[in-house]
C-alpha cells in the first residue's frame, strides 16, 4: 500500500514546488487531453521530451518517479503485448493462430506504452510536489462556478481539508489498536480467507466508534470556536498565481501548439 | 468590589433521553480575573456545565432559570456575542485540532467571525508569540507534542480575546512537562490581561492554587469555597472523590501520629518553617 | 519469568527515509515477581521497550529474551502468540480498543484466541470482571453503554482474564478521578501479590514511588540508570537532569534537610510522617 507513490508528497523546493496548485491541476488536466493529439514519432518525441523535463524540473531523484511507474508496470506491459499482438496492418513479421506480429502492432504498442508511462509521470509530477491539502484548495477553486447551483463548495473544501487532517491520526489509532488486540492474542495473517476478515472485526468497530467521538468532540470544539453552518467565512490560506504559473501553462500550450503542428493530418 | 462575570441561577440540565437529572438547581457566580477549579467524580455533570455556559446545551426551564455572562443573558440572540466571550480548551489535544497546519487552525476561529485576511495575517503571529509556537506556525498537528497541540489551542481562542477561558481537563492527557507550561501560560493570561478561569480537573495541585474550589457530585453542588475552606472538610472530600493535596496528607499523618498541626498552616513553606523551629 | 534484553537497539521504519531510532544498546534485566516502573520523558523509549517485550516489535539489532523465548530481528511472528499470552499489555486508554456487543465477549476475546474452551474464557471473564469491580448486571451490556471508568476496567480484566504471567501497563490510571485511581492501582498490586510480574510505565513520581519496587529510567532511548525505588528516588539532582520530578515527600524532606533536621528521604507520606515523628522525639530526649 505505502509503494503506490502517486499522491505521496515529497518535500522540496524546485520551481515546480512554487507553482499554484490551481495551476498544475489545470496542466494535468490539459496534458491527458491533449496526449491523444500525438500520433507520429515526432509528435511521441516531443511528448516524451516534455515531459521528461517537467520530471527533471521537480529537482528530485529518478527513483522517486520510477517508484511511481512501478505498481502499473505489468498492466502497461500486458496492454501494450496485447496491442503488439493482436493488431495487424503493414508489414507481417511473424503469425500464428490468433497471434500476429506486425509493423502497425508494433508502433502502435509502442505508443500505448509511452501514453501510459507519460501520463502516470505528468501525474506525479503533481503529487510530489503538491500537497493533498493544496491540491484539496486547488479543486476547490476549479469547482467554484458549482456554486451557482446551490453546490455547498466552501463546506465540502472544509471537510476535505479535515478529513486529508485527520488521516495521519486515524492512522495512528489503527496502528494502536490493531497492536493491542494482536497483544490479546488475535491473528490477523493465519486461517482462511473468512477467519481473516472476521479477524479484523475486533479493530474496525473500535476504529469506527473512536472516530464518532472524534467526529462529536470535533463538532462541539468548532462550535464554541464560532463556527456557523452557511455562514461567510473569510480565508486565511490563499492561492497566489505568480510568473512561475503562467510559464507553467504557457509550457503546456506550447506543447499543445507543437503537437498540433506536427501531428499527421 | 470586582466585577461579576460569570452568574449562574437555578440551573438544572436533564439529557434528552434520560430522565435523571445531570445538574441539579445550580447557583453560582463568579468574579472577573478568578480562577476557580471545578471539581468531582467523572460523571458528576461538570462538562455538562461548561456546555451550558457558551450555550452548546440549553438549560431545562428557562423561565426560572438563567446564565449571566458578562452581564449577557443567555439566549438564542445572544450565544454568538457570549461565545466571543469564552474561550474552551478541550481535553483530547487531537480532537479539537481542526486546521491542516498550526497558523490554519489557529486563524479557524477569525475566519468563522470574517475577519479580514490582512488583520489574520497580524493576529495569528502576535497570539502564536504568547504561547511560544512562533516556530512551529507550518507545522502539521501529527508532528507536535500533546502539549504543544494544546498550546495551539489556547492560542486558537485567544484571536478572539475572550474574558473567561475554561479548561475541560484540558491537561489531563498531558505529561508533567506539559501539563506545567500549560498551566503557566495560563497562569501569566490570567494575570496579564485579566482573564477569568475556570478549570474542570483533578490535578490536586491545581486545585490547591485556585482562588476558589467548586465541588460538585451527582449533579448537586455541594459546596463552592476557597481550597482551604473544601480541604477542611472531610466528608466533602470523600463524597466529591478528592484526594488531599500533599500538605494536607502530611498533617493528616502526623496527627495520626499524635503530633497536631495548627490550621493556619496550609503551605508546605508554612509546613517547613513550623517544623523547623 | 524475569526478562533480558542484549544489546537491543530499535528504529522505526528502518531503511526510509522516516526511519527513527527509538532505542540504543538497551541492555536491562527485569527481575521476577516485582512492580517495574518504566519511566522517562515521552519520547525516551518506554512505549517502544513494552513492544518488545512481547514481540509486537522485533529487535533492529541485538535479543530479547523472554522466559526460553529469544526475539530477535529473524523472530517469525507464527510462534509468539505462547509468548503474548505470557506477557499481558495494557495500553494506553485500553477502553479505546473495546469491540464485542457485550462485556463479557469483549473479556472472552483474549482467552477464546490463547486457547481457552468457551466454558473457561467465560469463568475466566467473569472472575476478572467481579475483581474489577464490574457487577453482575452489566456483562450482558454493551461495552459502549457504560461510564469511561467503568470501560477502562473491562479493558483491564480482558487482560487479567488470561493471567499473563508479566503484566505490563502503559499509563493505566491516566484520566482516571483520584478514588478510581487508587482502586485501579490496588488491582495491580494484589495481582503482583499473587506471584506475577508487574511493570508500570508512568509519569506520575507518586504513584511510582507508592507503587514501584524497581526503576528503570529511561532517557532518548538509553537506559540512564536501573536501581530499586530508594536509590532511585535518593539524587533529585540527577532526575532534574534526566526531566523527571521526584515524588513530593522527597523534595519535602529536603527541604527539611536544608533547614537542618537531620531526615532521610522518604519516598512517601507515610515514611515522612515517620521520620519527622523520629526526628522529633530524638531532638526531645
Amino acid at each position: 500500500m505505502s509503494k503506490i507513490i502517486i499522491g505521496r508528497y515529497i518535500p522540496g523546493n524546485s520551481i515546480i514546488y512554487k507553482m499554484d496548485p490551481r495551476g498544475k491541476i489545470l496542466a494535468s488536466f490539459l496534458f491527458i487531453a491533449i496526449i491523444f493529439l500525438a500520433n507520429n514519432w515526432i509528435t511521441y518525441s516531443i511528448l516524451t521530451i516534455f515531459t521528461l523535463l517537467a520530471v527533471i524540473a521537480t529537482g528530485l531523484k529518478p527513483k522517486n518517479f520510477w517508484d511511481g511507474v512501478k505498481p502499473f508496470i505489468w498492466i502497461i506491459f500486458f496492454t501494450a503485448l496485447l496491442q503488439l499482438f493482436f493488431s495487424s496492418g503493414g508489414k507481417i513479421y511473424w503469425h500464428w493462430g490468433i497471434f500476429t506480429l506486425s509493423s502497425y502492432g508494433l508502433i502502435t504498442s509502442i505508443y500505448l506504452f509511452i501514453r501510459f508511462v507519460v501520463i502516470i509521470l505528468i501525474s506525479t509530477v503533481l503529487t510530489v510536489t503538491t500537497t493533498s491539502l493544496q491540491i484539496a484548495d486547488g479543486l476547490e477553486w476549479i469547482l467554484t462556478p458549482l456554486k451557482y447551483l446551490k453546490v455547498p463548495v466552501a463546506e465540502i473544501a472544509l471537510v476535505m481539508s479535515i478529513a486529508l487532517r485527520f488521516v495521519p491520526t486515524l492512522m495512528d489509532e489503527t496502528v494502536k489498536i490493531a497492536n493491542a488486540q494482536r497483544a490479546r492474542g488475535a491473528d490477523f495473517n493465519d486461517g482462511s480467507l473468512i477467519q481473516r476478515a472476521k479477524a479484523v472485526i475486533p479493530i474496525l468497530i473500535p476504529l469506527f466508534t473512536n472516530s464518532l467521538t472524534v467526529a462529536l468532540d470535533l463538532a462541539t470544539a468548532m462550535e464554541s470556536r464560532g463556527y456557523q453552518e452557511n455562514h461567510v467565512r473569510s480565508r486565511y490560506r490563499v492561492l497566489k498565481w505568480s510568473k512561475y504559473d503562467w510559464l507553467n501553462l504557457g509550457y503546456f500550450l506550447l506543447l499543445t501548439l507543437l503537437l498540433m503542428v506536427f501531428r499527421t493530418k | 468590589m470586582s466585577k461579576e462575570i460569570i452568574s449562574v441561577k437555578n440551573v438544572s440540565f436533564t439529557y434528552r433521553d434520560s430522565k435523571k437529572k445531570v445538574l441539579n438547581n445550580i447557583s453560582f457566580t463568579v468574579n472577573k480575573g478568578e480562577w476557580v477549579s471545578i471539581v468531582g467524580h467523572n460523571g458528576s455533570g461538570k462538562s455538562t456545565l461548561t456546555k451550558l455556559l457558551n450555550g452548546l446545551l440549553i438549560a431545562d426551564d428557562p423561565k426560572n432559570s438563567a446564565i449571566y455572562i458578562d452581564q449577557l443573558l443567555m439566549s438564542e440572540n445572544n450565544v454568538w456575542k457570549i461565545r466571543d466571550k469564552i474561550g474552551i480548551v478541550f481535553q483530547n489535544p487531537d480532537n479539537q485540532f481542526v486546521g491542516a497546519t498550526v497558523e490554519d487552525d489557529v486563524a479557524f476561529g477569525l475566519e468563522n467571525r470574517n475577519v479580514t485576511r490582512s488583520q489574520m495575517l497580524k493576529i495569528v503571529p502576535e497570539v502564536l508569540k504568547e504561547v511560544d509556537m512562533l516556530p512551529y506556525k507550518k507545522t502539521e498537528p501529527q508532528n507536535l507534542s500533546g502539549g504543544q497541540k494544546q498550546r495551539v489551542a489556547i492560542a486558537g481562542i485567544l484571536v478572539v480575546n475572550p474574558e473567561i477561558i475554561i479548561l475541560d481537563e484540558a491537561t489531563s492527557m498531558l505529561d508533567p512537562e506539559g501539563r506545567n507550561e500549560i498551566l503557566s501560560i495560563i497562569r501569566q493570561l490570567q494575570k496579564e490581561k485579566d482573564i477569568t478561569v475556570l478549570s474542570i480537573t483533578h490535578n490536586i495541585e491545581e486545585i490547591n492554587k485556585s482562588d476558589r474550589v467548586l465541588v460538585l457530585n451527582r449533579g448537586n453542588l455541594l459546596k463552592i469555597g476557597t481550597p482551604d475552606e473544601i480541604f477542611a472538610e472531610k466528608t466533602l472530600i470523600e463524597e466529591a472523590g478528592l484526594e488531599l493535596p500533599f500538605v494536607y496528607q502530611l498533617k493528616e499523618e502526623l496527627k495520626r501520629r499524635g503530633l497536631q498541626i495548627p490550621g493556619s498552616i496550609k503551605t508546605e513553606e508554612e509546613l517547613v518553617d513550623y517544623l523547623c523551629q | 519469568m524475569p526478562i533480558t534484553l542484549k544489546n537491543v537497539n530499535y528504529t522505526y521504519n528502518s531503511n526510509t527515509p522516516l526511519a527513527h531510532i527509538a532505542l540504543t544498546d538497551v541492555n536491562l534485566t527485569i527481575k521476577d515477581n516485582k512492580v517495574t516502573a518504566l519511566i522517562g520523558h515521552t519520547g525516551s523509549g518506554k512505549s517502544t521497550l513494552l513492544q518488545l517485550f512481547d514481540g509486537l516489535l522485533k529487535p533492529t539489532t541485538g535479543e530479547v529474551r523472554v522466559n526460553n523465548y529469544v526475539l530477535t530481528s529473524q523472530t517469525k511472528n507464527k510462534g509468539l502468540k505462547s509468548l503474548r499470552k505470557e506477557v499481558g499489555i495494557v495500553f494506553q486508554s485500553p477502553e479505546n480498543q473495546l469491540f464485542a456487543e457485550t462485556v463479557l465477549k469483549d473479556v472472552m476475546f483474549g482467552p477464546q484466541n490463547f486457547g481457552y474452551s468457551d466454558e473457561e474464557a467465560e469463568s475466566a471473564a467473569k472472575k476478572w470482571l467481579k475483581k474489577v469491580g464490574i457487577s453482575e448486571e452489566l456483562f450482558n451490556r454493551s461495552p459502549f453503554d457504560l461510564s469511561g471508568g467503568q470501560m477502562r476496567r473491562v479493558a483491564i480484566a480482558g487482560v487479567l482474564a488470561y493471567e499473563p504471567k508479566i503484566l505490563c501497563l502503559d499509563e493505566p490510571a491516566a484520566g482516571l478521578d483520584p478514588s478510581g485511581k487508587e482502586e485501579i492501582l490496588s488491582i495491580f498490586r494484589d495481582y503482583q501479590q499473587q506471584g506475577h510480574g508487574v511493570i508500570l510505565v508512568s509519569h506520575d513520581m507518586n504513584d511510582v514511588a507508592n507503587f514501584a519496587d524497581e526503576v528503570v529510567v529511561m532517557d532518548k532511548g538509553k537506559v540512564a540508570k536501573q536501581d530499586n525505588i530508594h536509590n532511585i528516588f535518593s539524587d533529585p539532582s540527577w532526575l532534574q537532569k534526566h526531566h523527571l520530578n521526584e515524588p513530593e515527600s522527597i523534595s519535602f524532606s529536603l527541604k527539611l534537610r536544608q533547614r537542618g533536621l537531620n531526615i532521610s528521604p522518604a519516598i512517601n507520606v507515610k515514611n515522612l510522617a515517620d521520620e519527622i515523628i523520629k526526628n522529633r522525639g530524638a531532638i526531645n530526649e
